[in-house]
């Protein structure tokens, strides 16, 4: 056997070890059973929940993605004063764990008076240190003579922005939505921070909280919530999944070109 | 003269107030929601009145530093690492490894990313049902080999670990990145040459591919380490309130244990997070120290 052969063997073992703790808890027919019973007989609270989510983690994603490209041609093509110190931050910030960011985040929106609202889940992650530097690294690959030739011929900041950026961007921002999109969608911390009525609970929230509520998981109504959950991400193999990867790697990474 | 003006290099670039406009709402933001609260957070920590002493200003850190709680969180968080960062790492690399010798590439390596991609309370909730004592796969597995059933998440040793080997099947797929890209930026000569010198399995990987691959192991390790001091949704949904004995509560569970429920206990949460985050951005620090060759192509 080639050790082509033997490696590719290898991998589908893995592969299907892999697999096996994402499908296991669907693959019984019971259980197949009663999340169709459950989307027949779905519950007004369910129904909020879900729509609830799908609106906190939209309308977000979006605004990061334009507050995002707008500060990240502004890291990256120009100079600035606290430009290096702001870029340093920015990369800290993306990697501390959102748990300490919780009380901070409890107390402000309690200051400005929209604690319990939707304004509470929007505001914070309108913008986000991962949007910043995500786009900072994409629009580094766009070659600055670009953007010294239309300044020449007297092109205004945002149309720079409108012209050059965000037509040669658009497969990073497409990424960028879908990524902020499923941080907002399965965000456990920030949501349990800045709302507690049941009327303002995200999917991750209600599952969660019905977790420890019951303690025993085995229930049948919890399958749906639970599976709704993880649909959502499926929409990142739909796009250009190798290309995202990449554009992660490099965000928050340094890379040399070999 | 022409030709100077020409090929004159666009002039370095300098102050510009646009950029200021560009980043308005993004910094109004980001100091209001973030920079802000964080400080503020910061302060809270120390003990800022007026008449206080100068040993005084570090009472809440003293205080911390004194709670068994708090060196149970930092022995659990490093209990954790110590068998996270060495799985992932391991089962990542060996990923990478038969990844980058087999047929399918890239399409296959994505199968490893969907973990990372689902959510954690979903990914958290699918394995709190694997491990079930009762009804679980894994002790389904271990009966059908003529053992034990194991109460998996209700034994003070054992959560840990079962939370790490959890977090291990989400972590491998980013190493498996890191190493797979790394591999690839090696010449392609590399591996004949090994062949010809007559390196050969442990001599091979210890004299040739560990040093040529260094800086993707300090990554991967430095990525799981970070990671390893994040884990959150996990604890949250796998155990109740912090696991038997408190033994699944990390330094991320018992910031929000201290902060958000018991006793609301602002200033000690704050001083928690505060050490969390300088370890953090310690390893962030590191991390950026070292850099990745990626060859272009058909990744």
């Amino acid at each position: 056997m080639s050790k082509r052969v033997r490696a590719t063997l290898v991998l589908i073992v893995l592969a299907v070890v892999w697999v096996i703790p994402l499908v296991s808890l669907f693959f019984d027919a019971g259980r197949a059973r009663s999340i169709g019973a459950s989307v027949a007989g779905i519950d007004a609270h369910l129904l909020h929940v879900i729509l609830f989510s799908a609106f906190v983690s939209a309308v977000p994603a979006l605004f990061s993605c334009v507050f995002g490209t707008m500060a990240g041609y502004a890291i990256s093509k120009k100079r600035f004063v606290g430009r290096n110190i702001l870029y340093g931050m920015l990369l800290g910030v993306v990697f501390f764990p959102p748990v300490v960011f919780m009380m901070p985040l409890f107390k402000i929106v309690s200051v400005l008076r929209i604690y319990d609202t939707p304004l509470a889940f929007i505001l914070p992650s309108a913008v986000t240190a991962f949007s910043i530097i995500y786009m900072k690294s994409a629009v580094d690959r766009i070659s600055s003579s670009i953007f010294d030739a239309a300044r020449i011929d007297g092109i205004g900041e945002l149309a720079m922005l409108k012209e050059i950026v965000y037509p040669l961007t658009k497969g990073p921002l497409a990424a960028l939505f879908v990524l902020q999109f499923l941080a907002n969608w399965g965000a456990l911390a920030m949501p349990l921070a800045v709302a507690d009525s049941p009327a303002r609970q995200t999917l991750a929230v209600y599952l969660a909280l019905s977790v420890q509520k019951y303690q025993v998981i085995q229930r049948q109504e919890l399958l749906l919530p639970l599976l709704l959950l993880m649909i959502p991400a499926a929409a990142f193999f739909f796009l250009k999944p190798i290309e995202i990867t990449r554009g992660v790697l490099r965000t928050i990474i340094k890379c040399k070109d070999a | 003269m022409k030709d100077d003006l020409i090929f004159t290099p666009p002039a370095k670039r300098h102050f510009d107030p646009w950029a200021y406009v560009l980043l308005a709402p993004a910094l109004v933001l980001l100091m209001v929601f973030l920079f802000l609260p964080a400080l503020w957070a910061f302060l809270t920590g120390l003990n800022l009145t007026p008449d206080t002493s100068y040993d005084a200003v570090f009472s809440a850190y003293s205080s911390q530093l004194q709670s068994g709680l708090f060196w149970r969180a930092i022995i659990n968080t490093l209990y954790f690492s110590g068998i996270y960062v060495p799985g992932a790492l391991a089962l990542g690399y060996v990923l990478a490894r038969v990844l980058h010798r087999s047929v399918a590439k890239a399409p296959v390596l994505l199968l490893f990313v969907v973990p990372l991609v689902v959510p954690g309370v979903a990914v958290s909730f699918l394995w709190r049902w694997i491990f079930s004592q009762d009804a679980g796969l894994l002790n389904a597995a271990l009966q059908v080999v003529g053992l034990p059933a194991i109460d998996w998440l209700g034994q003070a040793p054992l959560v840990l670990p079962s939370i790490a080997l959890m977090s291990i099947w989400r972590g491998a797929g980013m190493v498996a990145i890191v190493f797979y890209v790394a591999l690839r930026g090696l010449p392609k000569e590399f591996e004949e040459l090994a062949e010809i010198e007559g390196a050969c399995g442990w001599k091979k990987f210890v004299y040739l591919t560990l040093p040529a691959l260094r800086p993707a192991w300090l990554i991967a390790i430095l990525l799981l380490l970070i990671n390893a001091h994040r884990v959150f949704s996990a604890i949250f949904v796998m155990t109740r309130d912090g696991g038997p004995a408190n033994w699944a509560t990390n330094l991320p569970f018992l910031i929000y244990r201290t902060g958000m429920r018991h006793d609301f206990d602002f200033s000690g949460a704050s001083v928690i997070s505060t050490m969390l985050c300088f370890t953090i951005a310690l390893l962030v620090v590191l991390l950026r120290r070292n850099e990745l060759s990626v060859r272009g192509g058909d990744e």
